[in-house]
């Protein structure tokens, strides 16, 4: 118990964002369980907070309390499962081009820049309104546009490994191509994925919100960006209701943070360098 | 002989997470006008953080105590403003790293003038313009560096005018460390430090470069840090050597070559001069670490005749003959081992 | 043990297409040009020569990190560059490479445990409790306390460093140790002390070095044979012990002696690629005190003088 103390003061921001995401994943998990009410259930309009409505109801008399519960479920989903698949393309488009470079290299750098440079929310605009509202095209459209910048990452970070001296002493010792992947680079590149894939969390739960908002989300489920949608076209903010726009919009933003946190923290932590003074 | 700089019981400090690193502790120094110190001492062994607490750049470390006494000032005393004023005027320095000490992106023309815009404007960046390093092509500036790049034997090598419109990738590490050496002296300098003036060279410009210095330190006062043996045999007149942030022998340069007191001078000494067939000195240990300090004298557990006072007693500086040392071999009267 | 034959390795610097556009030529860095040399069982080989002459090339071309231009390298008899999967990694067993700046050729993220246990697993050498002994009797030979089994590169100091790149490659027991500057960047005192334990070492596992350093006096006192390298070529091949009196190249002289030299123009635009210029003649004739006209024309080659002593310069008889 000492020990997990020290541990634990080690690093504040880390331990606070771990928390703060763990609170939200089981309020996402646990959503049938704890909700009060059933979010789709209508009954009195616009009631303020109370005991029975804990964050009062909106303009069809849904409560928003158990509307946000259930709303965590779907940000989070789409903000992972959407991290994950553009991680993993990212990772393999810059292993490949690293390490074998060359017209595959050339070919697969030409493509990254090409979707770098192209303006990202008016494209994911367009295909979501081309296949259409669904919390899975949204999935989709979020993961296989968000790769490139990974895919530049971990390329540069292959390339310098490469290159370095301690690759090389490998190969003086009878290492294969493999075995270095294995032993040296993928070690070395590991720590810096975790760290893109936690801010790409975050990316991907901010951009399922900008497109919920935008009402190219699935209009039955319940996610924060849809519940700002309704807050700000059915008079939410017009009419000062606060308990209705203001918990996602503070869910999204402290979700967003949590996610940072770890993620520059991983970061910190990779390199056994920064670790030493940390530590002390 | 008058006294130039005096250094009495410099303590400076580093405080880091891994805890308080004692980089100089009790530095007493002293160089006399015209003469050349020669500063040695393996890395690590705090001489980098003593030259520059001379120039007060030793931040983030802190001068806890002590002072620096030039020309009769106290140095640890000046405002900045005051101290930027002897930086380069009074005290020049010339950085170690030929490759890097040089800006890239400007000639080595505009370079030097930089530095003649900073000695006559005070260091005061409003009264130059960022751009103005281009600008002064005047006769006066022309001939001022080339009176500097003359006398260092820079003039009638080469000519002078294709030289200053030359960026520092463009020439040798030799040309680029008298280039740097001229810099310092266009601040007309009382005292000129160098700092492993001999090091990242090949061997032709480093001949060079020693006999530049040689002719400067006729006329000079300098403080020339290094381990090369040969720079500080050609050029200093005195020597000092450090070991764990402390002085622990000063003297003559040939007396204290020729006869080396204290067991780490001797060590030192003996592990850069051996030939064929020699048995190379014995060496146990690690070198010193700056945080947990040994007991004693900081030398004793890599000591070849270490006693059991050297654990306890941290040993006071002892005069034998024109030499001072810091160890307990000397304490009790013995002069002779 | 090892044979060298007229070994070329060049590099091609290349321009942007830009640059090409504004009449910049490709630029061919002779590394090595031309080096016939051979190392004989258990003996050491030093190999002198300034920064830039081509020795670290030469070290990593001999051991095919690098693949030659021209030229071939026997390992008892067989070509290096020949070799099939099975046979070269016999050779990486059988001969190893310690570098220079042991700060970026560990893994940072590796401790000292791994990085020994890596090449025995890399060479299927021993089970586990095995391994842990052969680590053990390694960090006992290199003076390093168990104690630092744990730590990373980045806490162990220079010479610590160094001691462990060195048990590094000598774990997996090979007979030829190619050392490229083992010494450079340590103190006077750490580097001596590597310097023992690396003669140490030799005796007791019958190593057989190349010993690359751009030190006179370290070489002078390590090797059984010296051989002097300039811009890319070897000009001077001799016995240890006649190296300090018997050196007949003008370049060698000039490296044991601090005389002035004759300068050539050094503000010179090319001056990164002036190494190895691929002109005619001498490759020291810019600097010889001695040149004659004959120094510029044509470029003379390695000729035996004496039993075990090989000069390259016209004026040598």
């Amino acid at each position: 118990m000492a020990r997990l103390r020290q541990v634990m003061q080690g690093n504040k921001a880390r331990w606070a964002g771990i928390a703060m995401l763990v609170l939200f994943i089981l309020c996402a998990m646990l959503a049938p369980w704890i909700a009060p009410l059933d979010p789709w259930e209508f009954g009195p309009a616009f009631l303020r907070p109370s005991t029975t409505n804990l964050l009062g109801t909106n303009d069809v008399g849904q409560d928003i309390f158990s509307e946000l519960l259930y709303g965590a479920r779907n940000s989070l989903l789409v903000g992972f499962a959407a991290a994950l698949l553009s991680v993993s393309l990212g990772a393999i488009v810059g292993l490949v081009a690293g390490f074998r470079k060359g017209i595959l290299d050339d070919l697969l750098m030409g493509a990254t820049d090409v979707f770098l440079v192209m303006p990202m929310l008016p494209l994911a605009i367009l295909v979501s309104v081309y296949l259409g509202p669904s919390i899975w095209n949204l999935t989709l459209v979020i993961g296989l546009l968000w790769w490139p910048s990974t895919a530049r990452v971990i390329r540069s970070q292959v390339l310098s490994i490469r290159e370095s001296g301690y690759v090389e002493s490998a190969r003086a010792l009878g290492a294969s191509d493999l075995w270095i992947m294995r032993r040296h680079v993928l070690p070395n590149v590991v720590p810096l994925l975790m760290a893109k894939f936690v801010l790409t969390v975050a990316v991907a739960m901010l951009m399922e919100a900008s497109l919920s908002f935008l009402g190219l989300g699935d209009p039955i489920a319940k996610s924060w960006g849809m519940m700002l949608r309704y807050a700000f076209l059915r008079g939410g903010f017009v009419g000062g209701l606060w308990w209705w726009y203001a918990p996602p919009g503070l869910a999204i933003g402290l979700c967003i943070l949590s996610l940072t946190l770890i993620s520059f923290s991983i970061e910190e932590k990779s390199d056994p360098r920064l670790k030493r003074v940390l530590e002390r | 002989m008058k006294e130039l700089l005096k250094v009495t019981g410099l303590n400076v400090v580093f405080d880091t997470p891994a805890g308080r690193v004692h980089a100089n502790r009790g530095i007493n120094l002293m160089v006399n006008e015209n003469e050349t110190l020669g500063l040695m001492g393996e890395s690590g062994c705090g001489k980098t953080v003593l030259f520059l607490s001379l120039l007060r750049l030793q931040q983030p470390g802190r001068i806890v105590s002590g002072s620096i006494v030039f020309d009769g000032r106290d140095l640890t005393k000046l405002t900045t403003s005051e101290m930027q004023q002897v930086r380069g005027r009074q005290i020049a320095l010339v950085p170690q790293d030929h490759s890097t000490a040089l800006n890239p992106a400007f000639t080595v023309g505009q370079q030097l003038n930089e530095a003649l815009l900073v000695r006559d404007n005070g260091g005061g960046l409003w009264k130059t313009s960022l751009i103005g390093c281009s600008g002064r092509g005047s006769q006066a500036f022309q001939e001022e560096v080339k009176a500097v790049l003359g006398e260092l034997a820079l003039g009638d090598l080469v000519d002078t005018g294709r030289l200053l419109g030359r960026y520092p990738h463009q020439l040798s590490g030799g040309i680029r460390q008298r280039v740097l050496i001229a810099m310092a002296l266009l601040g007309h300098p009382r005292m000129l430090i160098a700092d492993e003036p001999t090091t990242a060279l090949d061997r032709a410009s480093r001949v060079q470069t020693l006999e530049v210095l040689n002719r400067l330190c006729e006329r000079m006062t300098m403080l020339i840090i290094s381990h090369d043996l040969d720079a500080i045999r050609t050029t200093c007149e005195r020597v000092a050597v450090m070991y764990g942030g402390r002085i622990i022998e000063t003297g003559p340069m040939l007396s204290v070559f020729r006869n080396p007191r204290h067991p780490y001078t001797r060590l030192f000494l003996s592990c850069q001069k051996f030939s064929r067939g020699d048995v190379l000195p014995e060496v146990t240990g690690d070198v010193l670490n700056l945080i947990d300090f040994p007991l004693g004298c900081s030398f004793h557990p890599r000591c070849p005749r270490a006693m059991p006072v050297c654990s306890e007693l941290e040993p006071a500086e002892v005069h034998v003959d024109d030499t001072m040392v810091a160890c307990h071999l000397y304490a009790t009267g013995e002069t002779t081992c | 043990m090892l044979e060298v034959r007229d070994l070329k390795k060049h590099f091609r610097i290349r321009h942007n297409p830009l640059a090409r556009l504004r009449g910049h030529r490709d630029h061919i860095v002779r590394a090595i040009d031309g080096v016939t040399f051979e190392i004989c069982e258990g003996e050491v080989l030093g190999l002198v020569g300034e920064s830039g002459c081509g020795k670290t090339t030469l070290a990593k071309t001999v051991l095919r990190l690098y693949l030659p231009t021209n030229g071939d390298v026997l390992f008892r008899g067989q070509s290096v560059f020949g070799m099939g999967r099975n046979e070269l990694k016999q050779l990486r067993r059988e001969a190893q490479i310690v570098f220079q700046d042991s700060n970026s050729t560990l893994d940072p993220r590796m401790n000292a445990r791994h990085m020994l246990e890596e090449p025995l697993l890399l060479h299927r050498m021993g089970q586990r409790s095995e391994r842990r002994q052969r680590i053990a009797s390694m960090m006992e030979k290199v003076m390093l306390s168990p104690a630092f089994l744990k730590r990373h590169p980045a806490e162990l100091s220079g010479g610590q460093r160094q001691r462990l790149s060195m048990a590094r490659a000598l774990i997996i027991e090979p007979r030829l140790v190619i050392a490229d500057e083992p010494l450079a960047g340590l103190d006077p005192i750490v580097s001596t002390q590597l310097l023992d334990l690396m003669l140490c070492l030799k005796r007791e596992m019958g190593l057989t070095y190349l010993f690359i350093s751009h030190d006179l006096s370290t070489v002078t006192y390590a090797s059984d044979r010296i051989a002097v390298m300039y811009k890319g070529r070897i000009v001077e091949i001799i016995d240890g012990e006649r190296f300090q009196s018997g050196a007949l190249h003008p370049y060698t002289r000039f490296l044991q002696s601090p005389e002035r030299l004759p300068v050539e123009s050094e503000v010179n635009g090319d001056i990164h690629f002036r190494h190895g210029n691929g002109g005619k003649g001498c490759v020291f004739h810019e600097k010889c005190p001695n040149r004659t006209s004959i120094c510029t024309e044509s470029s003379p080659g390695l000729r035996d003088i004496a039993p075990g002593h090989k000069v390259a310069c016209h004026l040598v008889n």
